[in-house]
């Protein structure tokens, strides 16, 4: 049979959509550039279109068209187009935009496909895919040394994680002479040795280092910090959401309960899950540069995604709640944390960097900018009725549900405590901005009255914050999603 | 929406945003107005339902309604109010709209802050008179933000610290209060679970089938002694209070899941009455808070604790609070004598007023813990009453704050002289503090005691202790006025001091009235709230073996 | 009108009165004293009218009763209740109210704050009435908090004046040996305070004995178990099912007789609690006349007879034992005082004494009566004591000290012959109303001694040493002011006796000093339920005895003492000062009790532990002032509850700095860090 390629249409016009850009940015006359990015995001439009259609299939054992796959390219290309837009609000007068814009929607394009990804090539396909653009928007503003820094961090860090997932996927491979998963599955399902977990556990490391889980999250604080908060956005949302999707997509084919009972696994994941968000909640109360606050909040909320996803486990696709709750909590995160650090992409331009003193009298200067960065910071501490407030109900409706029907999940309910815990504590983190941009009086005479925002950047804020509030009060939404993936 | 509860929510909460968006010249000036044109919606209501209910005693809900929220988890706007949720509602609305007057000329970003304050009205509204448990959690955190704001920007010299502290304290206390709601939503079978109720809850509604809250009853025997009712699974508090012996029945972490969430509940309530030990955010938020913010704090958002606690602590943990309830009275008991005593060694008469309040709402915890229709109904009035009589000393001390620019108490002395109306207006909220007959103060404190010293038990022993907060309250209270008001004029400057203007006037005169009307003739409050008592009073005591 | 509606038509006008002098502007203050006046004289008036209707017959009336809380386990109501003890009650205070409004017309004339007086007085009398004229026990407290509200506005009613220590005019004013003890706590504004919280102490116990009373009730399952009749009942049913405290049974009657007792204890200014009533004499004169002399410090007694059902033995022989030591005590005090209000300040708590004393001696052997006549009698010579004290203040301009007064007979006669007929009356001289109560208070002490024998003696012999030295001090008292010669010049060249209606007020009070014909009939004995058992007429020939010769000893040593030997140009007084001189200094140092309090209460529990509890609260003070903004606090304060929780909070900040160590940015440590940690969980996985 021949794949149908049709399902391919998205990503397809993605593709096309970053060539035009290439195209536009050589020929295009400088003062016209910033067309490039409107070209991007028209092409995420043209995506969506077919990717609303949910017509689902494979495409040989490469790709998986599936549930997730539906649910994961409209959030995705959202998110891109959201991007594009905040990235020319913010750098469209640059030089070297296009460079931007291009990188983005080549994320974008590696992010469907490590969410497609159905056997370990495409996987590492993807990943790669994300990790190239990342490096060159985690560098990008050459001459800047932070930036560089940043980059630099990224690559290495990235190298070492992608050399390992690769190290466990020849393993898998050599242990089960299969790619896809789910001809591993099979394979493992029949029985096999230990090592077969390990190779898998490093073949997800990869996937782990995108989600910034605990051990691997090292890069997230420096990278954050160095890099400018458009690019910070773009690298700390995208593969988040692909990450997630690959991982339920291995985890549900790849890991059969023969091989290591569901209890185990989520345990382990359950673990690497805790550790995420209280280490994250712990050490950003230590952080004196909002941008590192937002690093460490990223670890502790794919900490949070994580646990969610603990709670599929044994139940797998079958039971589509844990995966939705998963899905909602992203999608509540990715807004918020995008509308962040879209503010603090203004303040950091206006002001130089996002350090705490640097963020006095932020409240004075640009009230409206200050009140969005504070609805955001609440979201994302899980203040309701916002949406970070909902995506924690859901992940907590999991593991409480999970913790207290079955008797050896019971450690959820505690994983559930500390996920409240550490929400207080991190609330406190979020605070601290707070009170620089909006508590600490300005520094002394108040700046002369600042620049109107750019179109771009306040359609930005505003889409975002609609969605944060939106999705704060849609509770049947994890119903929706549910039955989305459901199929 | 149309009904007129949830316009106490949404019409602040409008006019907040419209307060916002009020352009630069006249903002200003017209922001204060919708404030006070918000606080007045709560207000009327709030006084509209307590005459109803002290003209027809009754234990039910009124004014309900209820708009779907989210199906799929049962959770809904449904609000109503019962005589408790009326007194909160008329005095949360009076303190709104006095302290925007004390607030009336205030000059740095006026249109934010009154927007905050309406905000945080709406807010503490929504929790007076929701019947949602969901909802009630969503407000009850709400609130903390324009707290935050309104300390952390208007506030004094560690405003920053206060507020943080504030937020992060009191957040801290309810985290627990959301695992419990899922905890108890995860326990709930999907389709609904069958409990018996007694026959006294249930309502023949003619036409139609008898029901209970609107759910269909049917007779388990033939003499129609008990009844079985299908609930639901939603967070609508009356339907959760059916289901409390399931609760006792579950395990949570190794205790009873009734017992965690009681805990739970009592953690996140305890800390905003605020009871000993939880009690220290409130000395650092009170004193560094702006005059206003401090009334509200003082006025209503204390009383959020205790009104969590007879609204879902005791109605869905029944037999826990009757199990704790000695524990509770001790603790009460220490709340009283500690805060006095704190009282009793301030300088500072702000924080002296603030210590007043932690040993003040010791007697609400004490008349509610004590389980007797006179304990319980005293501590609401308590809670009514000091919400007023603390509101003024707040007002007082902001009037001498404003002339004096310090709040030392050894800074002052024979103001009377100067200032003669403000220092009468202090005597009598002090005396109304100190629980003087024929003012406030007196009515909750004596319910509270009676119904310790009726309570049986260890609450006579509790109650008999409680007494000697009444000669220490004298001595803390009465030594303020003393060092403010009378002896020789220590400072000569303080000899050109204006007394009271007709705008603190205006503020305090209501309360004045008020503190008088109840003291003297506390009937129709108490009728008021009786019914609701003591029916919360017959579940409690139903779930006793 | 019923006697029900005259009762409450005489509670409610001074309270109407209050409301409208309250409104008046300060500067109608003689309008405001006459329209007073006025009205509690229609008042009194009308309580002759209630007198006239409820004493003959002898029987009690209840009047119109309201529920004021429901509360469906019981009920707390508001209500008139007359009976003769309470109707003639009302009648002396309403008609001391007028006298003392009138005379204090003239003693205010010209002071600033004299518009303030009258409303206050009429509060005061609104809830002295109050007092006496409920209907229940609840009421009754309610009221008696008001009294005491009433006595701290009229104590500081001259708020501005400072403490004795640094007020020069007081130290002109007062004699060179008169030594003041604690002059620097001795201002109006401090008095009232300590009235006040004193008082509290004993109201605390009143509370406790309320409590018990409901709890008892409610237990026999009564409805309104604070109304007079109902604790009749609680006081008959000897057995209570459970019990209160840890007692039961009478025990538990008892326990509620004490509370009540207690808050008499601190009303009537019984030992310990009387510290605050000497003090009370800060405030004018004319108020002290009524509120700190004649009716208030009394409500103590009349509510103790009020409830007497509720006082079983055990509680009585407290009262008694109370009683006779504070008569004692005040007496010995008030015989060294050389402030001429603080003598009788102190001839005030040991006249108390003497009523408790009698109250302790039990209904059977007539000490309810006798209590109760006392009080009456008392309460009109003592009024007109202080009102005599202050024509003579006034006259000697704010001069109080005995060692500079002397000799005004002379320049006021009629201040003279009035207070002689007190001081006579106080003293106990025969046919004065003194003589006839006092001799029937020591008639039931004896009777109860004999009858119950043992430590019952030890009331009754204090009483007689309190008489024995009443008439020892108020005649020392006397002849220090108005006989021999003018000590001091400058105060007292321009003295004169009161004006016109003041003098009036004198002479109308001055026929009750004498044994009028009421209190020979024997219709007060009859009024007040006094018994007629035989074996009591013995007592009452013995005391009839006794008294005539402690009056005679006493009143005999004064005169030779202080009048006659000085005559003859020997100063027996600082000899006997001399020879008995640990007494007179105790006495002067108020036997240390008034130290003692300072210390205890206001040193150690006011400051001492309040200051220990805040700083355990909230941290040392320099914390709470030097707060930064992370509220950083010295090691010292975590121990405050406070600090404590502020460690905690720090205590997360420090866990996330080392957590941030290993985020210092330094790769290799990162991957060193990554490969470790994940090793190690792996390994894990795969052991398990």
């Amino acid at each position: 049979m021949t794949p149908d390629l049709l399902l391919l249409r998205p990503e397809g016009v993605l593709a096309g959509g970053l060539l035009l850009v290439l195209l536009a940015d050589l020929l295009l006359p400088p003062h016209r550039r910033g067309l490039a990015s409107w070209l991007g995001v028209l092409a995420c439009g043209l995506a969506l279109l077919p990717a609303a259609t949910a017509a689902t299939g494979t495409i040989g054992s490469m790709l998986a068209i599936d549930a997730l796959v539906t649910l994961a390219r409209p959030a995705i290309l959202f998110a891109t187009a959201l991007l594009l837009l905040a990235g020319h609000g913010e750098h469209g007068r640059e030089r070297d935009h296009g460079a931007f814009t291009s990188a983005v929607l080549g994320l974008g394009l590696g992010a469907l496909v490590t969410a497609a990804a159905a056997s370990l090539i495409t996987l590492l396909l993807g990943v790669e895919l994300m990790s190239l653009c990342g490096y060159v928007l985690a560098a990008w503003r050459g001459g800047d040394r932070r930036a560089a820094e940043a980059g630099m961090k990224y690559v290495l860090f990235g190298g070492v994680a992608t050399g390992l997932s690769l190290f466990g996927m020849s393993h898998v491979y050599g242990l089960t002479g299969h790619l896809d998963f789910a001809g591993i599955g099979s394979v493992l399902a029949t029985g096999m040795p230990l090592p077969a977990v390990a190779a898998l556990a490093l073949a997800a490391v990869g996937l782990l280092y995108k989600l910034s889980i605990v051990p691997f999250h090292f890069y997230a604080p420096d990278v954050y910090q160095g890099a400018p908060a458009i690019p910070v956005a773009a690298i700390g949302v995208l593969p988040k959401l692909a990450a997630t999707a690959a991982l339920v997509r291995l985890l549900a084919l790849a890991a059969p309960a023969s091989l290591v009972t569901p209890a185990a696994l989520s345990f382990a994941i359950t673990g690497a899950a805790v550790a995420s968000f209280l280490l994250a909640s712990f050490t950003a109360l230590a952080q004196r540069d909002a941008k590192r606050i937002v690093a460490f909040s990223a670890i502790g909320h794919a900490g949070t995604v994580l646990l969610a996803v603990a709670c599929m486990p044994g139940a797998g696709l079958r039971d589509p709640g844990a995966v939705a709750a998963a899905a909602f909590y992203l999608a509540g995160y990715a807004v918020a944390n995008l509308g962040a650090l879209v503010c603090l992409a203004v303040f950091e331009r206006e002001r130089g960097a996002s350090t705490l003193p640097l963020l006095a009298g932020a409240m004075r200067q640009r009230p409206w900018l200050t009140a969005a960065l504070c609805l955001f910071l609440f979201s994302l501490a899980g203040l309701p009725p916002l949406a970070g407030f909902a995506g924690k109900w859901g992940v907590l409706r999991q593991a409480l549900g999970l913790g207290l029907s079955l008797p050896d999940r019971s450690y959820l309910l505690w994983a559930a405590l500390a996920l409240v815990a550490s929400t207080a504590i991190s609330a406190w983190a979020y605070l601290l901005i707070i009170r620089a941009a909006v508590l600490l009086p300005a520094p002394a005479a108040p700046e002369a009255a600042s620049p109107r925002l750019p179109i771009a950047t306040v359609a930005v804020l505003l889409l975002c914050a609609i969605a944060t509030v939106g999705l704060g009060l849609w509770f049947d939404g994890f119903g929706s999603i549910a039955r989305v993936l459901g199929g | 929406m149309s009904d007129t509860l949830s316009s106490c929510v949404l019409v602040p909460l409008l006019l907040g945003a419209l307060a916002l968006l009020l352009p630069a010249g006249a903002g200003p000036r017209l922001a204060r107005w919708l404030a006070l044109l918000g606080s007045m919606v709560p207000l009327v209501t709030g006084l509209a339902a307590l005459v109803d209910f002290a003209r027809h005693p009754g234990a039910d809900f009124r004014l309900l309604a209820s708009v779907p929220w989210s199906r799929a988890i049962g959770a809904a706007w449904t609000v109503g109010v019962d005589g408790i949720g009326a007194a909160m509602l008329a005095l949360s609305g009076l303190v709104a709209a006095i302290a925007t007057i004390s607030a009336w000329h205030e000059t740095r970003h006026p249109r934010a802050y009154h927007a905050l304050v309406l905000l945080l009205l709406a807010a503490m509204n929504g929790v007076f008179v929701t019947l949602d448990l969901l909802v009630f959690y969503v407000c009850w955190e709400v609130m903390l933000v324009p707290m935050l704001a309104l300390i952390g920007v208007w506030g004094g010299e560690q405003r920053r610290y206060a507020a943080l502290k504030f937020f992060v304290f009191t957040l801290a206390g309810s985290v627990l209060m959301l695992v419990l709601l899922l905890a108890l939503w995860n326990r709930t079978p999907a389709d609904g679970r069958q409990v018996k109720v007694a026959d006294s809850l249930v309502t023949s509604s003619q036409p139609g089938p008898p029901t209970v809250y609107g759910l269909t009853a049917v007779p388990l025997d033939n003499q129609h002694k008990e009844w079985i009712v299908t609930v639901p699974r939603d967070f609508d508090l009356r339907h959760l209070a059916l289901q409390w012996r399931s609760w006792e029945g579950e395990r949570f972490l190794g205790i009873s899941l009734a017992a965690f969430g009681f805990l739970a509940l009592l953690l996140a309530c305890l800390v905003k009455v605020p009871a000993v030990p939880l009690h220290t955010w409130l000395p650092h938020a009170h004193v560094q808070a702006p005059t206003a913010v401090s009334v509200l704090l003082a006025g209503i958002l204390l009383k959020l604790g205790v009104f969590g606690l007879y609204r879902v602590a005791w109605p869905l943990f029944p037999l826990q609070a009757v199990t704790h309830g000695p524990a509770l009275g001790v603790l009460a008991v220490i709340g009283i004598l500690w805060g006095a005593w704190v009282a009793l060694g301030q300088q500072d008469c702000k924080r002296l007023v603030a210590y007043s309040s932690v040993s003040h709402m010791g007697w609400c915890l004490l008349g509610l813990a004590s389980l007797t229709v006179a304990g319980a109904t005293g501590g609401m009035v308590q809670a009514v009453t000091h919400g007023l009589s603390s509101s003024l000393l707040f007002l007082l001390v902001g009037v001498v704050y404003d002339r004096a620019h310090h709040r030392r108490l050894d800074g002052f002395g024979g103001l009377a002289a100067p200032m003669p109306r403000f220092c009468w207006i202090l005597l009598l909220a002090a005396l109304a503090g100190a629980g003087l007959p024929g003012l406030a103060g007196f009515v909750g404190e004596f319910m509270a005691l009676s119904g310790g010293f009726t309570a049986g038990g260890s609450f006579p022993l509790l109650a008999a202790s409680a007494t000697l907060a009444v000669v220490i309250s004298a001595a803390y209270l009465l030594t303020m006025v003393r060092q403010i008001a009378y002896g020789p004029l220590r400072h000569h400057e303080q000899a050109q001091f204006a007394d009271l203007s007709p705008r603190e006037l205006c503020a305090t005169v209501p309360l004045v009235l008020l503190i008088v009307l109840l003291g003297v003739w506390p009937g129709p409050l108490v009728d008021a709230l009786r019914p609701s008592c003591a029916a919360l009073l017959d579940h409690v005591r139903s779930a006793l073996p | 009108m019923t006697a029900g509606a005259l009762a409450l038509a005489i509670v409610l006008l001074p309270l109407l009165t209050t409301a409208l002098l309250a409104m008046l502007p300060r500067t109608r203050a003689a309008f405001g004293h006459a329209l007073g006046a006025a009205v509690l004289a229609l008042c009194t008036a009308l309580a002759v009218w209630l007198c006239i209707q409820v004493v003959p017959g002898g029987a009690a009336v209840q009047g119109p009763h309201a529920t004021w809380l429901e509360l469906e386990t019981f009920r707390l109501g508001v209500g008139v209740y007359v009976d003769p003890m309470g109707a003639l009650m009302a009648l002396i205070v309403c008609l001391l109210a007028t006298t003392v409004l009138v005379f204090n017309a003239w003693y205010m004339h010209g002071d600033a704050l004299a518009g303030r007086f009258p409303w206050q007085f009429c509060l005061f009398v609104f809830a002295m009435l109050g007092v006496v004229l409920s209907d229940n026990l609840f009421l009754s407290f309610m009221c008696w908090e008001l009294v005491g509200l009433g006595s701290y506005l009229l104590i500081g009613f001259w708020f501005h004046k400072p403490a004795a220590s640094d007020d020069p005019e007081y130290q002109r004013l007062k004699g060179k040996d008169a030594r003041g003890v604690l002059e620097h706590l001795l201002s109006p504004s401090h008095s009232q305070l300590k009235a006040f919280v004193m008082n509290r102490i004993g109201d605390a116990g009143f509370l406790l004995g309320i409590g018990a009373l409901l709890a008892a009730g409610i237990a026999l399952g009564q409805r309104e178990p604070l109304q007079w009749h109902e604790l009749a009942l609680i006081a008959q049913s000897r057995t209570l099912p459970g019990s209160f405290l840890g007692c039961s049974g009478s025990g538990w009657l008892t326990l509620a007789a004490l509370g009540i007792f207690a808050g008499a204890v601190g009303k009537s200014a019984q030992f310990p609690l009387h510290p605050w009533l000497p003090d009370a004499m800060q405030g004018p004169t004319t108020a002290s006349a009524i509120i700190h002399a004649a009716t208030m410090v009394a409500t103590g007694v009349f509510l103790v007879a009020r409830s007497y059902v509720l006082f079983t033995p055990d509680a009585l022989t407290v009262v008694g034992w109370t009683g006779g030591i504070t008569c004692l005590l005040a007496a010995a005090i008030a015989c060294v005082q050389w402030d001429l209000k603080a003598v009788l300040a102190y001839s005030t708590v040991s006249q108390l004494g003497l009523m408790f004393i009698a109250l302790g001696a039990g209904r059977e052997n007539g000490g309810q009566a006798a209590g109760i006549a006392h009080l009456f009698t008392h309460a009109l010579f003592k009024c007109l004591l202080f009102l005599c004290a202050g024509a003579v203040i006034h006259a000697a301009g704010g001069c109080q000290d005995l060692q500079r007064l002397g000799g005004l007979r002379r320049r006021m006669p009629l201040t003279a012959v009035c207070s002689l007929l007190a001081v006579l009356a106080i003293a106990g001289a025969p046919l004065f109303s003194g003589f006839y109560s006092k001799d029937a208070v020591l008639a039931a002490a004896l009777a109860h001694a004999q009858a119950a024998g043992g430590q019952a003696f030890g009331p009754f012999l204090l009483a007689c040493a309190g008489s024995l030295l009443t008439g020892l001090y108020m005649l020392r008292w006397w002849l220090r002011i108005f006989v021999g010669s003018e000590r001091d010049h400058e105060v007292t060249h321009h003295a004169h006796d009161p004006a016109k209606a003041a003098a009036a007020a004198l002479l109308l009070l001055a026929p009750f000093t004498l044994v009028l014909p009421w209190t020979f009939g024997g219709w007060l004995d009859h009024a007040l339920a006094a018994p007629h058992e035989p074996e009591l007429e013995g007592a009452h020939e013995r005391a009839l005895g006794i008294a005539l010769a402690l009056f005679a000893a006493g009143a005999a040593f004064a005169v030779a003492v202080f009048w006659l030997l000085p005559a003859r140009g020997r100063d027996a007084g600082s000899v006997l000062a001399r020879a008995l001189r640990p007494l007179h200094v105790a006495g002067s140092e108020l036997w240390g009790i008034d130290r003692l309090w300072d210390l205890l209460g206001r040193r150690w529990l006011g400051n001492g532990l309040a200051k220990i509890t805040a700083v355990l609260d909230l941290g040392s003070a320099q914390r709470v002032a030097g707060l930064d903004e992370q509220g950083a606090a010295r090691a010292g304060d975590l121990a405050s509850l406070d600090g404590a929780i502020d460690g905690l909070g720090r205590g997360c900040g420090r866990l996330g700095r080392v957590g941030s160590l290993a985020h210092a940015g330094r790769l290799g440590v990162y991957i060193a860090i990554a490969a470790v940690v994940g090793a190690a969980t792996l390994l894990l996985g795969l052991l398990r």
